[in-house]
Protein backbone atom coordinates (compact mmCIF):
# COMPACT_ATOMS: atom_id res chain seq x y z
CA UNK A 1 0.00 0.00 0.00
CA UNK A 2 1.44 3.14 -0.96
CA UNK A 3 1.66 6.32 1.48
CA UNK A 4 4.43 8.28 1.15
CA UNK A 5 4.82 10.17 -2.16
CA UNK A 6 7.87 12.16 -3.88
CA UNK A 7 5.75 14.39 -6.06
CA UNK A 8 8.28 16.60 -7.54
CA UNK A 9 8.61 20.40 -8.25
CA UNK A 10 10.97 22.84 -9.14
CA UNK A 11 12.02 24.55 -5.89
CA UNK A 12 13.90 28.05 -6.20
CA UNK A 13 14.96 31.07 -4.68
CA UNK A 14 12.66 33.56 -5.18
CA UNK A 15 14.54 36.39 -4.25
CA UNK A 16 17.78 35.47 -6.58
CA UNK A 17 15.26 34.95 -9.38
CA UNK A 18 13.73 38.20 -8.69
CA UNK A 19 17.19 40.22 -9.07
CA UNK A 20 17.29 38.68 -12.66
CA UNK A 21 13.89 39.67 -12.91
CA UNK A 22 11.78 36.77 -12.86
CA UNK A 23 8.68 35.99 -10.86
CA UNK A 24 6.05 33.00 -10.12
CA UNK A 25 4.48 33.11 -13.13
CA UNK A 26 7.56 33.39 -15.10
CA UNK A 27 8.40 29.49 -14.20
CA UNK A 28 5.00 28.34 -14.35
CA UNK A 29 3.93 25.83 -17.39
CA UNK A 30 7.42 26.44 -18.52
CA UNK A 31 9.71 24.25 -21.27
CA UNK A 32 13.35 22.89 -19.82
CA UNK A 33 14.90 24.71 -23.01
CA UNK A 34 12.91 28.24 -21.37
CA UNK A 35 14.11 26.99 -17.93
CA UNK A 36 17.66 26.81 -19.76
CA UNK A 37 17.00 30.42 -21.30
CA UNK A 38 16.04 31.58 -17.67
CA UNK A 39 19.14 30.10 -16.10
CA UNK A 40 21.55 31.22 -18.81
CA UNK A 41 19.87 35.15 -17.96
CA UNK A 42 20.35 34.39 -14.39
CA UNK A 43 23.74 33.75 -14.18
CA UNK A 44 24.41 36.44 -16.53
CA UNK A 45 22.38 39.01 -14.32
CA UNK A 46 23.83 37.27 -10.80
CA UNK A 47 26.33 35.19 -11.44
CA UNK A 48 25.02 32.30 -10.05
CA UNK A 49 24.58 28.63 -11.71
CA UNK A 50 21.07 27.47 -11.38
CA UNK A 51 20.99 23.74 -10.74
CA UNK A 52 23.05 21.50 -8.87
CA UNK A 53 23.93 18.41 -10.89
CA UNK A 54 25.53 15.21 -9.38
CA UNK A 55 27.01 13.55 -12.09
CA UNK A 56 26.46 10.03 -9.82
CA UNK A 57 22.73 9.95 -9.68
CA UNK A 58 20.11 9.63 -12.61
CA UNK A 59 17.25 10.82 -10.54
CA UNK A 60 17.00 13.86 -12.84
CA UNK A 61 16.46 11.82 -15.81
CA UNK A 62 14.01 9.41 -14.07
CA UNK A 63 12.30 12.67 -13.21
CA UNK A 64 12.13 13.55 -16.52
CA UNK A 65 11.03 10.22 -18.02
CA UNK A 66 8.09 9.56 -15.88
CA UNK A 67 6.66 13.08 -16.05
CA UNK A 68 6.03 11.99 -19.27
CA UNK A 69 4.56 8.49 -18.67
CA UNK A 70 7.71 6.94 -19.65
CA UNK A 71 10.07 4.57 -17.74
CA UNK A 72 13.35 2.79 -18.67
CA UNK A 73 10.66 -0.59 -18.82
CA UNK A 74 7.71 -1.55 -20.35
CA UNK A 75 4.23 -2.68 -18.17
CA UNK A 76 5.63 -6.62 -18.84
CA UNK A 77 9.00 -5.78 -18.02
CA UNK A 78 10.73 -5.66 -20.86
CA UNK A 79 13.64 -3.44 -21.34
CA UNK A 80 12.80 -0.37 -23.01
CA UNK A 81 15.55 2.14 -23.60
CA UNK A 82 17.27 2.04 -27.16
CA UNK A 83 14.18 3.17 -28.77
CA UNK A 84 11.93 4.78 -25.98
CA UNK A 85 11.75 8.65 -27.78
CA UNK A 86 11.01 9.84 -23.83
CA UNK A 87 13.79 8.67 -22.60
CA UNK A 88 16.07 10.27 -25.23
CA UNK A 89 14.52 13.48 -24.98
CA UNK A 90 15.41 13.31 -21.45
CA UNK A 91 19.17 12.39 -22.33
CA UNK A 92 19.30 14.94 -24.74
CA UNK A 93 17.58 17.36 -21.93
CA UNK A 94 20.36 16.34 -19.51
CA UNK A 95 22.89 17.24 -22.17
CA UNK A 96 21.46 20.69 -22.95
CA UNK A 97 21.55 21.62 -19.47
CA UNK A 98 24.86 21.15 -18.75
CA UNK A 99 26.28 22.43 -22.15
CA UNK A 100 24.04 25.27 -21.39
CA UNK A 101 26.55 26.20 -18.09
CA UNK A 102 23.34 26.72 -16.13
CA UNK A 103 24.41 23.50 -14.20
CA UNK A 104 27.04 22.88 -11.37
CA UNK A 105 28.63 19.92 -10.98
CA UNK A 106 28.45 18.31 -7.05
CA UNK A 107 29.40 15.44 -5.16
CA UNK A 108 27.25 13.34 -3.30
CA UNK A 109 23.93 14.14 -1.13
CA UNK A 110 26.03 16.53 1.61
CA UNK A 111 27.55 18.38 -1.36
CA UNK A 112 24.28 18.63 -3.18
CA UNK A 113 21.93 19.93 -0.68
CA UNK A 114 24.34 22.06 0.65
CA UNK A 115 24.79 23.96 -2.96
CA UNK A 116 21.28 25.05 -2.44
CA UNK A 117 20.86 25.84 0.95
CA UNK A 118 23.67 28.22 0.79
CA UNK A 119 22.83 30.17 -1.77
CA UNK A 120 25.48 28.91 -4.21
CA UNK A 121 23.12 27.22 -6.93
CA UNK A 122 19.73 29.33 -7.10
CA UNK A 123 16.98 25.82 -8.00
CA UNK A 124 16.66 22.02 -8.18
CA UNK A 125 14.11 19.76 -9.49
CA UNK A 126 13.13 17.19 -6.58
CA UNK A 127 10.84 15.45 -4.55
CA UNK A 128 8.38 17.16 -2.06
CA UNK A 129 10.32 15.32 0.70
CA UNK A 130 12.99 18.36 0.35
CA UNK A 131 10.75 20.74 1.47
CA UNK A 132 12.14 19.23 5.49
CA UNK A 133 15.80 19.47 4.24
CA UNK A 134 14.75 23.47 3.02
CA UNK A 135 12.84 24.63 5.84
CA UNK A 136 15.81 23.62 8.10
CA UNK A 137 17.22 27.19 7.04
CA UNK A 138 14.51 29.40 8.99
CA UNK A 139 16.77 32.65 8.39
CA UNK A 140 15.40 31.62 4.04
CA UNK A 141 12.04 31.86 5.11
CA UNK A 142 9.99 34.09 2.33
CA UNK A 143 13.00 33.24 0.35
CA UNK A 144 12.08 30.11 -1.88
CA UNK A 145 9.51 29.32 -4.24
CA UNK A 146 7.87 26.12 -5.99
CA UNK A 147 7.06 25.67 -9.06
CA UNK A 148 5.77 23.19 -11.34
CA UNK A 149 8.47 20.99 -12.81
CA UNK A 150 9.37 22.03 -16.70
CA UNK A 151 7.97 19.80 -19.47
CA UNK A 152 9.75 17.94 -21.80
CA UNK A 153 9.64 19.89 -25.13
CA UNK A 154 8.17 17.91 -28.23
CA UNK A 155 6.91 14.92 -26.46
CA UNK A 156 3.81 13.27 -26.84
CA UNK A 157 2.34 13.16 -23.20
CA UNK A 158 4.41 15.48 -21.65
CA UNK A 159 3.35 16.29 -17.83
CA UNK A 160 4.21 18.91 -15.16
CA UNK A 161 3.90 16.41 -12.73
CA UNK A 162 6.58 13.60 -12.03
CA UNK A 163 7.34 11.27 -8.58
CA UNK A 164 10.92 10.81 -7.39
CA UNK A 165 11.16 8.21 -4.25
CA UNK A 166 8.24 7.34 -1.89
CA UNK A 167 7.67 4.72 0.48
CA UNK A 168 4.97 1.72 0.42
CA UNK A 169 3.71 -0.50 3.13
CA UNK A 170 3.88 -4.33 2.54
CA UNK A 171 2.05 -7.25 4.69
CA UNK A 172 3.67 -10.58 4.53
CA UNK A 173 1.95 -13.39 3.41
CA UNK A 174 3.30 -15.68 6.31
CA UNK A 175 3.07 -12.37 9.16
CA UNK A 176 1.65 -14.13 12.24
CA UNK A 177 -1.03 -11.43 12.89
CA UNK A 178 -1.67 -10.71 8.90
CA UNK A 179 -5.31 -9.89 9.37
CA UNK A 180 -4.68 -7.32 12.23
CA UNK A 181 -1.80 -5.52 10.02
CA UNK A 182 -4.06 -5.31 7.22
CA UNK A 183 -7.01 -3.62 9.31
CA UNK A 184 -4.51 -1.36 10.49
CA UNK A 185 -3.22 -0.28 7.67
CA UNK A 186 -6.42 0.58 6.30
CA UNK A 187 -8.44 1.98 8.80
CA UNK A 188 -5.25 4.33 9.50
CA UNK A 189 -3.15 4.56 6.33
CA UNK A 190 -5.90 3.73 4.00
CA UNK A 191 -8.70 5.95 5.03
CA UNK A 192 -7.82 8.41 7.53
CA UNK A 193 -7.42 11.70 6.37
CA UNK A 194 -6.84 13.45 9.66
CA UNK A 195 -3.64 10.93 10.17
CA UNK A 196 -2.20 12.75 6.84
CA UNK A 197 -3.26 15.76 8.10
CA UNK A 198 -0.89 15.38 11.39
CA UNK A 199 2.27 13.78 9.10
CA UNK A 200 2.11 16.89 6.77
CA UNK A 201 2.23 19.54 9.60
CA UNK A 202 4.41 17.85 11.88
CA UNK A 203 7.19 15.78 9.39
CA UNK A 204 6.51 17.68 5.73
CA UNK A 205 5.09 14.19 4.37
CA UNK A 206 2.70 14.49 1.67
CA UNK A 207 0.56 11.19 1.34
CA UNK A 208 -0.52 9.08 -1.56
CA UNK A 209 -3.87 9.34 -0.13
CA UNK A 210 -6.16 11.45 -2.18
CA UNK A 211 -9.09 11.88 0.09
CA UNK A 212 -6.19 13.67 2.45
CA UNK A 213 -6.05 16.66 0.31
CA UNK A 214 -9.19 17.81 0.89
CA UNK A 215 -8.33 18.49 4.41
CA UNK A 216 -7.23 21.60 6.35
CA UNK A 217 -3.65 21.22 6.39
CA UNK A 218 -3.21 20.61 2.49
CA UNK A 219 -4.72 23.56 2.13
CA UNK A 220 -2.82 26.12 4.32
CA UNK A 221 -0.16 28.49 2.38
CA UNK A 222 3.56 28.24 3.77
CA UNK A 223 5.15 31.90 4.56
CA UNK A 224 8.19 30.24 3.98
CA UNK A 225 7.29 29.91 0.01
CA UNK A 226 6.11 33.65 0.13
CA UNK A 227 2.38 32.39 1.25
CA UNK A 228 1.82 30.06 -1.52
CA UNK A 229 -0.43 26.95 -1.00
CA UNK A 230 2.74 24.81 -1.69
CA UNK A 231 0.70 21.84 -0.30
CA UNK A 232 -2.15 22.32 -2.44
CA UNK A 233 -0.24 22.51 -5.30
CA UNK A 234 1.93 19.25 -4.59
CA UNK A 235 -1.48 17.57 -4.09
CA UNK A 236 -2.66 18.72 -7.40
CA UNK A 237 0.38 17.75 -9.63
CA UNK A 238 0.02 14.44 -7.26
CA UNK A 239 -2.87 13.32 -9.00
CA UNK A 240 -1.37 14.68 -12.73
CA UNK A 241 1.38 12.23 -11.90
CA UNK A 242 1.49 9.32 -14.92
CA UNK A 243 1.55 6.22 -13.76
CA UNK A 244 4.62 3.72 -14.54
CA UNK A 245 5.46 0.62 -13.35
CA UNK A 246 8.55 0.56 -12.17
CA UNK A 247 9.74 -3.06 -11.89
CA UNK A 248 12.15 -4.53 -9.70
CA UNK A 249 15.60 -3.11 -12.09
CA UNK A 250 15.40 0.92 -11.76
CA UNK A 251 18.75 0.30 -9.43
CA UNK A 252 20.44 -1.87 -12.50
CA UNK A 253 19.32 0.39 -15.03
CA UNK A 254 20.26 3.67 -12.86
CA UNK A 255 23.55 2.31 -12.58
CA UNK A 256 23.90 1.70 -16.56
CA UNK A 257 22.31 5.69 -17.09
CA UNK A 258 25.32 7.12 -14.66
CA UNK A 259 28.04 4.99 -16.45
CA UNK A 260 27.02 6.99 -19.38
CA UNK A 261 26.78 10.43 -17.77
CA UNK A 262 30.53 11.86 -18.48
CA UNK A 263 29.95 10.59 -22.98
CA UNK A 264 26.85 13.00 -22.51
CA UNK A 265 27.86 15.60 -20.41
CA UNK A 266 31.09 15.72 -23.08
CA UNK A 267 28.66 16.06 -26.24
CA UNK A 268 28.17 12.14 -27.28
CA UNK A 269 25.45 11.21 -29.81
CA UNK A 270 22.09 10.16 -27.80
CA UNK A 271 21.29 7.43 -29.90
CA UNK A 272 24.80 5.67 -29.62
CA UNK A 273 24.40 6.63 -25.81
CA UNK A 274 21.34 5.10 -25.45
CA UNK A 275 21.93 1.81 -27.30
CA UNK A 276 25.07 1.54 -25.02
CA UNK A 277 22.98 1.72 -21.54
CA UNK A 278 20.56 -0.65 -23.37
CA UNK A 279 23.31 -3.14 -24.08
CA UNK A 280 24.36 -3.04 -19.92
CA UNK A 281 21.01 -2.88 -18.93
CA UNK A 282 20.05 -5.67 -20.74
CA UNK A 283 22.65 -7.55 -20.04
CA UNK A 284 22.54 -6.80 -15.65
CA UNK A 285 19.00 -8.06 -16.24
CA UNK A 286 19.30 -11.52 -17.34
CA UNK B 1 55.09 -50.25 24.92
CA UNK B 2 54.90 -47.56 27.43
CA UNK B 3 56.92 -44.79 24.60
CA UNK B 4 54.23 -45.41 22.15
CA UNK B 5 51.75 -45.02 24.88
CA UNK B 6 52.88 -41.56 25.85
CA UNK B 7 53.17 -40.74 22.05
CA UNK B 8 49.65 -41.90 21.68
CA UNK B 9 48.27 -39.40 24.63
CA UNK B 10 50.49 -36.70 23.18
CA UNK B 11 48.68 -36.87 20.00
CA UNK B 12 45.42 -37.44 21.38
CA UNK B 13 46.15 -34.45 23.14
CA UNK B 14 47.54 -32.22 20.98
CA UNK B 15 44.64 -32.61 18.56
CA UNK B 16 42.29 -31.78 21.44
CA UNK B 17 43.63 -29.04 21.84
CA UNK B 18 43.83 -27.35 17.92
CA UNK B 19 39.80 -29.08 17.44
CA UNK B 20 38.27 -25.71 19.14
CA UNK B 21 40.29 -23.62 16.31
CA UNK B 22 40.01 -26.01 13.81
CA UNK B 23 36.74 -26.51 13.84
CA UNK B 24 35.81 -22.87 13.71
CA UNK B 25 38.18 -22.40 11.03
CA UNK B 26 36.51 -25.09 9.17
CA UNK B 27 33.20 -23.66 10.12
CA UNK B 28 33.75 -19.77 8.88
CA UNK B 29 36.60 -20.26 6.55
CA UNK B 30 36.15 -23.56 4.75
CA UNK B 31 33.58 -23.87 4.35
CA UNK B 32 32.21 -20.74 3.28
CA UNK B 33 35.16 -20.82 0.83
CA UNK B 34 33.32 -24.42 -0.72
CA UNK B 35 30.07 -22.72 -0.71
CA UNK B 36 31.28 -19.85 -2.73
CA UNK B 37 32.46 -21.90 -4.93
CA UNK B 38 29.16 -24.22 -5.58
CA UNK B 39 27.30 -20.87 -5.59
CA UNK B 40 29.91 -19.37 -8.37
CA UNK B 41 28.08 -22.53 -10.88
CA UNK B 42 24.23 -20.77 -9.78
CA UNK B 43 22.27 -18.54 -11.89
CA UNK B 44 18.97 -16.84 -10.46
CA UNK B 45 18.17 -14.00 -8.72
CA UNK B 46 17.68 -14.01 -4.61
CA UNK B 47 17.29 -17.41 -3.01
CA UNK B 48 15.47 -18.47 -5.78
CA UNK B 49 18.94 -20.29 -7.72
CA UNK B 50 19.53 -23.33 -10.04
CA UNK B 51 22.34 -24.57 -11.26
CA UNK B 52 23.97 -23.13 -14.04
CA UNK B 53 27.09 -24.88 -15.39
CA UNK B 54 29.52 -22.09 -16.73
CA UNK B 55 26.33 -19.47 -17.69
CA UNK B 56 28.10 -17.07 -14.31
CA UNK B 57 31.90 -17.55 -16.70
CA UNK B 58 30.25 -16.52 -20.13
CA UNK B 59 28.24 -13.97 -18.32
CA UNK B 60 31.51 -12.46 -16.76
CA UNK B 61 33.12 -11.87 -20.34
CA UNK B 62 29.91 -10.44 -21.92
CA UNK B 63 29.43 -8.21 -18.85
CA UNK B 64 30.68 -4.16 -19.54
CA UNK B 65 30.55 -3.07 -15.69
CA UNK B 66 32.63 -5.88 -14.53
CA UNK B 67 35.05 -5.33 -16.92
CA UNK B 68 35.22 -1.54 -15.66
CA UNK B 69 35.68 -2.69 -12.25
CA UNK B 70 38.50 -4.80 -13.47
CA UNK B 71 40.30 -2.00 -15.06
CA UNK B 72 39.83 -0.28 -12.12
CA UNK B 73 40.92 -2.33 -9.87
CA UNK B 74 44.01 -3.02 -11.71
CA UNK B 75 44.75 0.22 -12.82
CA UNK B 76 44.30 1.28 -8.63
CA UNK B 77 47.05 -1.97 -7.84
CA UNK B 78 49.56 -0.66 -10.90
CA UNK B 79 49.27 3.25 -9.96
CA UNK B 80 48.86 2.88 -5.59
CA UNK B 81 50.86 0.14 -4.78
CA UNK B 82 54.40 1.03 -6.06
CA UNK B 83 54.24 4.76 -5.00
CA UNK B 84 52.98 3.11 -1.43
CA UNK B 85 55.76 0.76 -1.16
CA UNK B 86 58.72 3.45 -2.28
CA UNK B 87 56.97 6.14 0.00
CA UNK B 88 57.42 3.10 2.91
CA UNK B 89 60.71 2.70 2.02
CA UNK B 90 61.97 6.11 1.52
CA UNK B 91 60.55 6.96 4.83
CA UNK B 92 61.83 3.80 6.72
CA UNK B 93 64.94 4.82 5.51
CA UNK B 94 65.07 8.65 6.94
CA UNK B 95 63.11 7.44 10.02
CA UNK B 96 66.40 4.86 11.24
CA UNK B 97 68.91 7.24 10.99
CA UNK B 98 69.54 7.63 14.39
CA UNK B 99 70.51 10.96 14.52
CA UNK B 100 66.89 12.51 13.41
CA UNK B 101 65.53 14.81 15.51
CA UNK B 102 62.12 13.82 17.02
CA UNK B 103 61.89 10.48 14.52
CA UNK B 104 59.76 8.64 17.14
CA UNK B 105 57.28 11.07 16.90
CA UNK B 106 57.74 11.33 13.36
CA UNK B 107 57.51 7.15 12.90
CA UNK B 108 54.25 7.62 15.51
CA UNK B 109 52.61 10.02 12.88
CA UNK B 110 53.42 8.31 10.15
CA UNK B 111 51.84 5.09 11.41
CA UNK B 112 49.04 6.52 13.35
CA UNK B 113 46.73 6.91 9.69
CA UNK B 114 46.61 2.94 10.17
CA UNK B 115 44.99 2.75 13.46
CA UNK B 116 42.41 5.24 12.65
CA UNK B 117 38.53 4.81 12.13
CA UNK B 118 38.17 4.22 8.67
CA UNK B 119 35.03 5.65 8.40
CA UNK B 120 35.81 8.69 10.09
CA UNK B 121 38.84 9.36 7.72
CA UNK B 122 36.26 8.98 4.45
CA UNK B 123 34.05 11.32 5.83
CA UNK B 124 36.36 13.26 6.62
CA UNK B 125 38.28 12.86 2.89
CA UNK B 126 35.37 13.89 1.61
CA UNK B 127 34.83 17.16 3.02
CA UNK B 128 38.64 17.80 2.64
CA UNK B 129 38.34 17.10 -1.19
CA UNK B 130 34.92 18.46 -1.68
CA UNK B 131 34.59 21.42 -4.30
CA UNK B 132 34.23 24.18 -1.88
CA UNK B 133 36.83 21.70 0.59
CA UNK B 134 40.37 22.54 2.20
CA UNK B 135 42.40 21.22 -0.62
CA UNK B 136 40.95 23.30 -3.13
CA UNK B 137 40.97 26.93 -0.97
CA UNK B 138 44.70 26.20 -0.04
CA UNK B 139 45.73 25.03 -3.80
CA UNK B 140 43.36 28.35 -4.96
CA UNK B 141 45.16 30.72 -2.22
CA UNK B 142 48.89 29.32 -3.59
CA UNK B 143 47.80 30.65 -7.22
CA UNK B 144 48.05 26.51 -8.27
CA UNK B 145 45.08 26.44 -10.25
CA UNK B 146 42.64 28.58 -11.59
CA UNK B 147 39.53 27.28 -10.67
CA UNK B 148 38.64 24.47 -7.79
CA UNK B 149 39.01 20.92 -9.50
CA UNK B 150 35.86 18.79 -8.88
CA UNK B 151 37.59 15.87 -7.06
CA UNK B 152 34.65 13.90 -6.40
CA UNK B 153 32.47 14.99 -9.20
CA UNK B 154 35.52 13.99 -11.86
CA UNK B 155 36.18 10.57 -13.05
CA UNK B 156 39.76 11.52 -13.18
CA UNK B 157 40.08 12.96 -10.17
CA UNK B 158 38.15 10.93 -8.03
CA UNK B 159 40.81 8.10 -8.64
CA UNK B 160 43.15 10.01 -8.08
CA UNK B 161 41.62 11.09 -4.62
CA UNK B 162 41.28 6.77 -3.62
CA UNK B 163 44.82 6.30 -4.41
CA UNK B 164 46.03 9.83 -2.13
CA UNK B 165 43.26 8.41 0.26
CA UNK B 166 44.80 4.60 0.26
CA UNK B 167 48.47 6.08 -0.10
CA UNK B 168 47.73 7.94 3.34
CA UNK B 169 46.26 4.98 5.23
CA UNK B 170 48.73 2.30 4.01
CA UNK B 171 52.28 3.83 3.99
CA UNK B 172 52.74 3.92 7.90
CA UNK B 173 51.84 0.68 8.21
CA UNK B 174 54.55 -0.98 5.16
CA UNK B 175 57.33 1.71 7.13
CA UNK B 176 56.87 -0.41 10.09
CA UNK B 177 57.76 -3.54 8.41
CA UNK B 178 60.48 -1.73 6.70
CA UNK B 179 61.99 -0.18 9.79
CA UNK B 180 61.61 -3.31 12.13
CA UNK B 181 63.93 -5.45 8.75
CA UNK B 182 66.41 -2.32 8.96
CA UNK B 183 67.08 -2.76 12.50
CA UNK B 184 68.04 -6.13 11.90
CA UNK B 185 70.59 -4.94 9.56
CA UNK B 186 74.23 -5.47 11.12
CA UNK B 187 75.58 -1.72 11.58
CA UNK B 188 79.12 -2.93 10.50
CA UNK B 189 77.69 -3.42 7.14
CA UNK B 190 77.48 0.18 6.85
CA UNK B 191 80.43 1.59 8.50
CA UNK B 192 82.56 -1.33 6.04
CA UNK B 193 80.44 0.54 2.97
CA UNK B 194 81.57 4.04 4.46
CA UNK B 195 85.26 3.33 5.45
CA UNK B 196 85.17 2.16 1.31
CA UNK B 197 83.40 5.55 0.14
CA UNK B 198 80.18 4.37 -0.91
CA UNK B 199 78.09 7.39 -1.44
CA UNK B 200 74.52 7.29 0.82
CA UNK B 201 72.61 6.48 -2.16
CA UNK B 202 74.21 3.78 -3.18
CA UNK B 203 74.43 2.59 0.61
CA UNK B 204 70.56 2.25 0.38
CA UNK B 205 70.19 0.59 -3.38
CA UNK B 206 72.96 -1.89 -2.71
CA UNK B 207 72.79 -3.01 0.78
CA UNK B 208 69.38 -1.73 2.28
CA UNK B 209 67.60 -2.52 -0.55
CA UNK B 210 68.74 -6.01 -1.22
CA UNK B 211 69.03 -7.27 2.85
CA UNK B 212 64.95 -5.94 2.77
CA UNK B 213 63.98 -8.29 0.15
CA UNK B 214 62.01 -10.88 1.66
CA UNK B 215 60.53 -8.17 3.53
CA UNK B 216 59.80 -5.96 0.38
CA UNK B 217 58.59 -8.95 -0.97
CA UNK B 218 55.88 -9.77 1.91
CA UNK B 219 54.43 -6.09 1.95
CA UNK B 220 54.32 -6.26 -2.23
CA UNK B 221 51.84 -9.14 -1.84
CA UNK B 222 50.03 -8.27 1.12
CA UNK B 223 49.69 -4.81 -0.83
CA UNK B 224 48.71 -6.67 -3.64
CA UNK B 225 45.68 -8.38 -1.80
CA UNK B 226 44.25 -5.45 0.16
CA UNK B 227 44.48 -3.47 -3.03
CA UNK B 228 42.46 -6.46 -5.19
CA UNK B 229 39.89 -5.95 -2.77
CA UNK B 230 39.78 -2.44 -2.17
CA UNK B 231 36.06 -1.53 -0.76
CA UNK B 232 35.94 0.96 1.62
CA UNK B 233 37.37 3.67 0.25
CA UNK B 234 35.47 3.69 -2.92
CA UNK B 235 32.58 2.85 -0.95
CA UNK B 236 32.63 5.33 1.61
CA UNK B 237 34.56 8.49 -0.36
CA UNK B 238 33.16 7.75 -4.01
CA UNK B 239 29.98 5.27 -3.71
CA UNK B 240 32.06 4.12 -7.01
CA UNK B 241 31.72 7.11 -8.65
CA UNK B 242 31.45 8.94 -10.46
CA UNK B 243 30.07 6.47 -13.55
CA UNK B 244 31.89 3.94 -12.28
CA UNK B 245 35.39 5.60 -12.32
CA UNK B 246 35.84 3.96 -8.95
CA UNK B 247 34.10 1.23 -9.20
CA UNK B 248 35.74 -1.79 -8.11
CA UNK B 249 35.62 -5.85 -8.30
CA UNK B 250 34.74 -5.87 -4.39
CA UNK B 251 32.29 -2.50 -4.70
CA UNK B 252 30.37 -4.35 -7.63
CA UNK B 253 30.18 -7.75 -5.72
CA UNK B 254 28.33 -5.68 -2.84
CA UNK B 255 26.29 -3.82 -5.69
CA UNK B 256 25.30 -7.54 -7.30
CA UNK B 257 24.50 -8.92 -4.21
CA UNK B 258 22.62 -5.83 -2.19
CA UNK B 259 21.99 -2.85 -4.11
CA UNK B 260 21.07 -4.81 -7.35
CA UNK B 261 17.97 -7.79 -7.23
CA UNK B 262 20.77 -9.79 -6.24
CA UNK B 263 22.77 -12.38 -8.30
CA UNK B 264 24.34 -13.98 -5.27
CA UNK B 265 25.57 -17.02 -7.64
CA UNK B 266 27.04 -14.16 -10.24
CA UNK B 267 28.43 -11.91 -7.21
CA UNK B 268 30.69 -15.72 -6.19
CA UNK B 269 31.65 -15.94 -9.43
CA UNK B 270 33.15 -12.24 -9.55
CA UNK B 271 34.38 -12.78 -5.95
CA UNK B 272 36.46 -16.04 -7.55
CA UNK B 273 37.82 -13.58 -10.45
CA UNK B 274 39.73 -12.07 -7.55
CA UNK B 275 41.11 -15.48 -5.71
CA UNK B 276 42.73 -15.57 -9.22
CA UNK B 277 44.18 -12.64 -9.67
CA UNK B 278 45.83 -12.97 -6.40
CA UNK B 279 46.94 -16.37 -6.73
CA UNK B 280 48.65 -15.79 -10.16
CA UNK B 281 49.80 -11.98 -8.92
CA UNK B 282 51.32 -14.08 -6.03
CA UNK B 283 53.27 -16.28 -8.09
CA UNK B 284 54.37 -13.93 -10.26
CA UNK B 285 56.12 -11.83 -7.44
CA UNK B 286 57.75 -14.93 -5.69
CA UNK B 287 58.84 -15.80 -9.32
CA UNK B 288 60.31 -12.46 -9.47
CA UNK B 289 62.08 -12.11 -6.24
CA UNK B 290 63.33 -15.59 -6.04
CA UNK B 291 67.03 -16.19 -5.26
CA UNK B 292 69.05 -16.37 -8.20
CA UNK B 293 72.20 -18.68 -7.84
CA UNK B 294 74.80 -18.41 -10.50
Amino acid sequence: MPFDSGVTGLFYRSDVLQEAGYTADDLADITWDRLIEIGTDVKEKTGKVLLPFDPNDAGIIRIMMQSAGSWYFNADGSVNIADNAVFKEALSTYQDLVASGITKPVAGWTEYTGSFTSGDTVATPTGVWMVGTIKANADQSGMWGIAPLPKLDGVEGATHASNLGGSSWYVLSSAPNKEEAIDFLATVWGSNADFYQDILVGQGAVGSLLAAREGSAYTESDEFFGGAPVWQNFSDWLGQIPAVNYGIFTNEADAAVIAQLPALTSGGNVDEIAAAIDAQVRQQVQ
Amino acid sequence: MAQSQLARSEQINGWAFILPALALLGIFMVYPILWSLWMSFQTGRGMVMSFGGFTNIVRLTQDPVFIRALTNTLTFLAIQVPIMLVLALLFANALNDSKLWGRSWFRTAIFLPCVTSLVAYSVVFRSMFGAEGIINQMLLSLHLIASPIPWLADPFWAKVVIVASITWRWTGYNMIFYLAAMQNIDRSIYEAAKIDGVPAWARFWYLTVPMLKPVILFTTVISTIGTLQLFDEPNLITLGGPSDSTLTLSLYIYNLSFKFMPSFGYAATVSYVIVLLVGILSVIQFFLARDRRA
